[in-house]
């Protein structure tokens, strides 16, 4: 097989692979600080890529431009959920918390089924039918951007984590939640923004891949599944593994389309997940 | 005890009661309805059986889509192909569940994974499952498999409905009863123990991998069998209804709102869900039951967190202790 097309998937893979990142990202800080587990947190995205078809087919709205809507509508939306469902169950065995969520699963699913129809659909954006390319290798635009913009959101995120008093504030709730609100940190307060703005994440990405992903209404659960295997592939709670995961994520699933391709080449990531967990179960860059 | 027992008798006397209605009921029903609740009884066989690992041990199981289409894949193939009877092709079927369940256990337990890992693993099998179905030609790929009508005792198909009710019927008394077995002996027990606390059950001296893999060789055994009684009664298979995330994510709900872990949890979540979601289907909009699935699920969660049945125990030991007879 020609090492150009190899070297093309493996971009494209790595591009994907940054949204899978930033998906994950945001189940990891989610988890980190209120060890919640929302099997609903693909479905958000979900939610938000639908958002930018219907603004697409009223207003014919860029994708692009209807991230400046998604993104705060979903963080609004986040505010809501947890404020009125996560909040009441935050001492909850684990499996209430996860059959609340595949409640939640059904409904945004099904809500999406009755108002879109079971077709799939994409939107295209403004970048779509731009290539750009460097000798043999060319890339689409929207993955680019999808690339850029994921990554680079993924690495502020990652910025935020380390270097601010935010990001401190989260650290300390995730190793160790009444020490921490002993020392003044409003922990009600971020637990709030953490999980909003992970689900804001989800909107961002959402815009990002209305013309790379199709869009069917029960893509959400899949998308959980990916963003779970990045979270612990990472190595719980780990943010950087978390990035890289991401990559490999993407990565492995370009090469499966590749190789393998169809239905069968969609096994690969699951694969790989499985291998990892059997010989590696802390995680890529989890401490035994 | 003595309270305890006669809270029992009454609990035995509202199921009798039950049982009686629904041996009655046929004569009452449409067609449609009887159909309907072959498969209400079909789900709460299969609730039951996924709480015996999901529930009473406590672990996040979503495994079930695979024996479910291990065992409607096997009959059917064999009975289109080869003209196997199902009720032998059933034991196959549920043979090959019982295996999976144990090599995809054994991996997962011995290495002692986390329970969101283990959950995530047993998507991802699920999920391939789902794809090997639609891939592998014998198994009809995304066109799936019909079963032509050919009705006889034999092929396991019958020219009335209401023999499938009471086929269903039979079924799910038959799995509440090996749940109440299994709930009052040893198995019960140990898997309880492992649920609360599995590293100090396994310090107690209980082999938790080994009662872990037992259960869930049972659970596997039973689903695959209530999975060609599902293909019987549709009388067509295909990726997507017989290897659906779905159903089990389904069973999970009914268990939850009847409450994880304990015997009539399963019956009373089924029984109150399915019918409501099936007149919300018929009369208001397909795909709309699923959003009340959803939504009483979150305001059972939210309003009694261990589900109907504990909630309701919990109200009869009141009343009875401000009562004393």
């Amino acid at each position: 097989m020609d090492i150009t097309i190899i070297a093309q998937a493996l971009i494209q893979g790595l591009m994907l692979g940054a949204i899978y990142g930033l998906i994950g990202l945001g189940i990891t800080m989610v988890y980190a600080i209120t060890g919640l587990l929302n099997f609903a947190h693909g479905d958000f995205m979900a939610i938000a890529m639908y958002l930018c078809l219907a603004l697409f087919t009223h207003f014919n709205m860029d994708p692009y431009l209807s991230s400046l809507i998604a993104v705060p509508a979903l963080f609004v939306l986040g505010l809501l959920v947890y404020h009125f469902l996560f909040r009441r169950v935050l001492k909850a065995e684990l499996l209430m918390v996860v059959q609340l969520t595949l409640g939640m699963v059904f409904i945004i699913e099904s809500s999406l089924l009755l108002t879109f129809t079971a077709d799939y659909e994409s939107v295209p954006n403004i970048l779509h039918a731009v290539r750009f390319s460097l000798g043999p290798l060319s890339v689409s635009g929207s993955y680019l951007a999808t690339f850029l913009v994921g990554g680079g959101a993924g690495a502020a995120l990652y910025w935020v984590l380390q270097k601010t008093d935010l990001g401190r504030q989260i650290r300390a709730i995730s190793q160790n939640k009444d020490a921490a609100t002993l020392m003044g940190i409003n922990t009600t307060r971020i637990q709030m923004i953490v999980f909003a703005l992970a689900i804001a994440l989800l909107g961002l990405s959402g815009s990002l891949t209305t013309s790379i992903l199709t869009m069917e209404p029960y893509m959400g659960l899949e998308l959980t599944l990916f963003a779970f295997i990045v979270f612990v592939m990472g190595g719980v709670g780990n943010f950087l593994g978390t990035l890289v995961a991401g990559y490999l994520l993407g990565i492995a699933d370009a090469m499966g389309s590749l190789f393998i391709g169809g239905h069968l080449g969609a096994m690969v990531p699951y694969g790989l997940f499985v291998l990892l967990l059997l010989f590696r179960p802390q995680g890529i860059l989890g401490a035994k | 005890m003595g309270e305890n027992s006669r809270t029992d008798i009454k609990i035995y006397l509202g199921l009798l009661v039950l049982l009686i209605v629904l041996l009655l009921l046929p004569t009452r029903l449409s067609i449609t309805w009887t159909r309907t609740f072959a498969m209400v009884f079909l789900f709460i066989y299969w609730a039951s059986a996924w709480n015996i690992i999901g529930g009473m041990a406590g672990e996040i199981n979503f495994l079930h889509p695979i024996f479910i289409g291990a065992g409607a894949y096997s009959s059917t193939v064999l009975y289109i192909n080869f003209g196997v009877s199902p009720w032998v092709g059933m034991f196959l079927g549920a043979a090959i569940a019982v295996v999976l369940g144990l090599v995809i256990g054994w991996i997962c337990y011995r290495s002692g994974l986390p329970h969101l890992s283990f959950a995530l693993i047993c998507l991802g099998f699920s999920h391939i499952g789902e794809i090997i179905a639609l891939e592998w030609d014998l198994l009809g790929g995304s066109r799936g498999l019909v079963i032509r009508p050919a009705p006889g005792l034999a092929n396991m198909q019958f020219e009335t409905i209401s023999t499938y009710y009471y086929m269903g019927l039979g079924m799910a008394v038959l799995m509440v009863g090996i749940c109440h077995w299994i709930s009052r002996n040893k198995l019960g027990y140990y898997l309880k123990a492992i649920k609360h606390n599995e590293t100090a059950s396994a310090a107690i001296g209980i082999d938790t991998v080994r009662y872990r893999l037992l259960a869930l060789a049972v659970s596997a055994f039973f689903c695959a069998l209530g999975g060609t009684f599902y293909a019987q009664l549709v009388l067509y298979i295909d990726p997507h209804s017989a290897v659906s995330i779905t159903t089990v994510i389904s069973m999970i709900l009914f268990c939850a709102i009847g409450g994880f872990g304990t015997v009539l949890g399963p019956v009373v979540g089924t029984l109150i869900l399915m019918p409501i979601g099936e007149v919300v289907r018929l009369y208001v909009m397909t795909g709309f039951h699923l959003i009340i699935y959803g939504v009483l699920v979150i305001v059972v969660i939210l309003l009694s967190p261990h589900g109907l049945v504990p909630w309701f125990q919990s109200r009869m030991k009141k009343t009875q202790e401000e009562s004393p007879a």
